[in-house]
């Protein structure tokens, strides 16, 4: 599994698309702009001088689903999206307890169990 | 022709021709007032390849093109030139586009549509019933709906000079058109295919009114079809849907086309404080027009206790929320003259494109108002003078989030409005009135074009036991593709009722 590689000077950072435990947020240098999802260039203001950084995991649920797939016959699950501390929105597995404008800890969990990977982010709501 | 007008900052204009067509025909300059007898002097004194008619003087488009450079340094056809866009301007001829920046001349080609230039018409449709219905390949769907639309715009194979068609999952085919071309007959000029999700449909609409505007094709068939219930497994259908997710960082989560829907109604219904009963109406209204279409996939009545007693697809959406997974195909034919009263024309487009993924979605700003809002302004119209609308119901929260940001309901109304059957045959704003794609089907790219085929139906008035009684002038089409992610809108009117 790939994905962009980030900056030179963050190279070896890893986040949980390439096995690591870990959230990566990007920010731009020039303009502060952040985000989530892969960019060629800082969405707002083009510019190349990116940063990919760990996100510290915590944040407020703003939409959340329980998706019942029959045809695979496995138990219900729970999706949120989540807007983080640092000022992005992500995906991530949920409980189906929580709800809209919970506060949030992201952990992580299999995404089929029982094998033990690939890992994708999963929340809690935070204590 | 196009005539490409640059507007200048304080409102002066700067004319530059550019993307003279091809065409053979004959461009009529007209000669009433005196810029343009002068005008007609300054061709005539250039030496220029033309005739005269009369009062008129008529020059082709490719000596316009050719000698558009040499004519712009002559002060005298320049202030000329300027003077006759402004009386065209001052007719209401010419279309001021959205953004400002670019004012663009367009050769009436036809019958006027209230009182604008067609950009296109639409001279021919064709739609199958939507089902489940095992046997039919997709190209056999294609082909079923272009026989139609072909037939009912007089024309045949030989005609058609370029073909647009949609993808189709269970093709997976790299040159849709091409396909096509060959299966039903047809050796265009032009062909090609087209992947914008369900937005696909109406993106094509707007490349066939680009090509015949341009003078590039004179007719254009736009074609869509799909065995999607039939031709694989349910599951795999939702498994290629989903990959409108992020591979990478949405699909692994586990979540699936239903589950991002869901997600934009879990935050809808959080932020206007509504029940799930209140996304149920719109698809109890749905089923209620599909009820008197023969082609609905759907035609049994359900009420807002069945929606909600349906099964949980994921929350808070149950199937009844839910389109379904059909067989079926469109097709329409568009063309630059119209010489039918029963010719609806495209009279204004738009678009617009601000994510693919739901992470990036601005939940304020998706795209549907700036696509329908340009679309309306080249149309020269407001909201207010639609009189039919269909816009894209995959999942009754799609209806609702478009309805309330192109602005036909107000913010979190679109529920109550349905259960106050605004939206019906009867109310202000007849929405759907195939059933959409909740109870008329959805087939894939066709599902998007079937709304396009019911509005030019009730424009024409012939839609039979559905057909709405009051007079309807204008309509308005909505689609989007991915997750609210790719918007396409287009005004079309009748040329018989236009004021």
């Amino acid at each position: 599994m790939t994905t962009t590689a980030g900056t030179k000077e963050e190279a070896g950072l890893q986040d949980w698309t390439q096995g690591a435990a870990s959230v990566l947020v990007s920010a731009c240098r020039s303009c502060g702009t952040r985000w989530y999802l892969p960019h060629a260039a800082c969405p707002s203001c083009g510019s190349d001088d990116t940063a990919r950084l760990p996100s510290a995991g915590l944040g407020v649920i703003v939409a959340v689903t329980v998706i019942h797939r029959r045809a695979s016959g496995g138990e219900p699950v729970g999706i949120a999206l989540v807007d983080l501390d640092e000022g992005v929105r992500m995906m991530a597995r949920c409980p189906t307890s929580v709800t809209v404008g919970d506060r949030i800890a992201l952990g992580f969990v299999s995404a089929h169990p029982p094998a033990d990977t690939p890992l994708v982010p999963s929340c809690q709501e935070a204590t | 022709m196009h005539i490409g007008v640059r507007r200048r900052r304080g409102g002066g204009l700067n004319v530059r021709l550019e993307r003279a067509s091809d065409c053979t025909g004959m461009i009529q300059i007209e000669s009433n007032g005196a810029d343009a007898v002068v005008l007609k002097n300054a061709l005539l004194a250039a030496g220029v390849a033309g005739a005269v008619d009369g009062n008129d003087f008529l020059v082709s488009c490719s000596w316009l093109r050719a000698e558009a450079g040499v004519l712009q340094d002559d002060p005298a056809w320049r202030r000329a030139f300027d003077a006759l866009i402004r009386l065209h301007q001052a007719d209401d001829r010419y279309l001021l586009q959205m953004d400002a920046v670019r004012v663009r001349a367009v050769e009436d080609h036809g019958p006027q549509a209230g009182g604008r230039a067609a950009l296109g018409w639409i001279t021919g449709i064709g739609i199958t019933p939507f089902g489940v219905m095992p046997g039919v390949s997709a190209l056999e769907w294609q082909t079923r709906a272009a026989t139609e639309a072909l037939a009912d715009a007089g024309h045949c194979c030989d005609d058609v000079d370029a073909l647009l068609v949609g993808y189709a999952t269970t093709l997976g085919h790299l040159m849709p058109a091409n396909l096509l071309a060959e299966y039903l007959g047809v050796r265009p000029a032009i062909a090609f295919g087209l992947n914008v999700g369900g937005a696909t449909g109406l993106a094509m609409l707007a490349q066939a009114v680009a090509l015949v505007s341009s003078g590039a094709a004179r007719c254009v068939l736009v074609v869509a079809g799909e065995n999607r219930a039939s031709g694989q497994s349910r599951e795999r259908s939702i498994d290629v849907l989903a990959q409108v997710g992020h591979r990478h960082y949405e699909v692994p989560v586990g979540a699936n086309v239903p589950g991002y829907y869901a997600l934009l109604a879990s935050a809808y219904l959080h932020r206007y404080d509504l029940e799930p009963t209140d996304l149920a109406s719109l698809a109890v209204q749905m089923r209620r027009h599909a009820v008197d279409h023969p082609g609905a996939q759907f035609r049994s009545p359900i009420s807002v206790g069945d929606v909600l007693g349906s099964r949980m697809i994921a929350t808070p959406l149950r199937l009844l929320d839910c389109c379904p997974i059909s067989d079926g195909g469109a097709a329409v034919v568009v063309e630059a003259r119209s010489d039918s009263g029963r010719d609806v024309a495209i009279t204004g487009l738009g678009h617009a494109n601000r994510h693919q993924h739901i992470c990036e979605a601005n939940l304020d700003d998706l795209g549907a108002r700036r696509s329908s809002q340009a679309a309306l302004a080249v149309a020269g119209v407001g909201l207010d003078e639609v009189d039919i609308a269909g816009v894209y119901d995959s999942f009754t929260i799609t209806l609702a989030l478009l309805l309330e940001e192109i602005g036909l309901a107000p913010p979190g109304a679109a529920g109550r409005l349905a259960r106050e059957e605004l939206f019906s045959r009867e109310g202000d704003l007849p929405v759907n009135t195939h059933g959409g794609l909740l109870s008329y089907g959805h087939c894939g790219v066709a599902g998007g074009m079937a709304h396009l085929a019911e509005v030019v139906t009730q424009l024409r008035r012939e839609a039979g036991e559905r057909q709405i009684w009051r007079r309807l002038r204008r309509g308005l089409v909505h689609a989007d593709g991915g997750v609210l992610s790719a918007h396409v809108t287009v005004v079309l009117e009748t040329c018989t009722e236009a004021a």
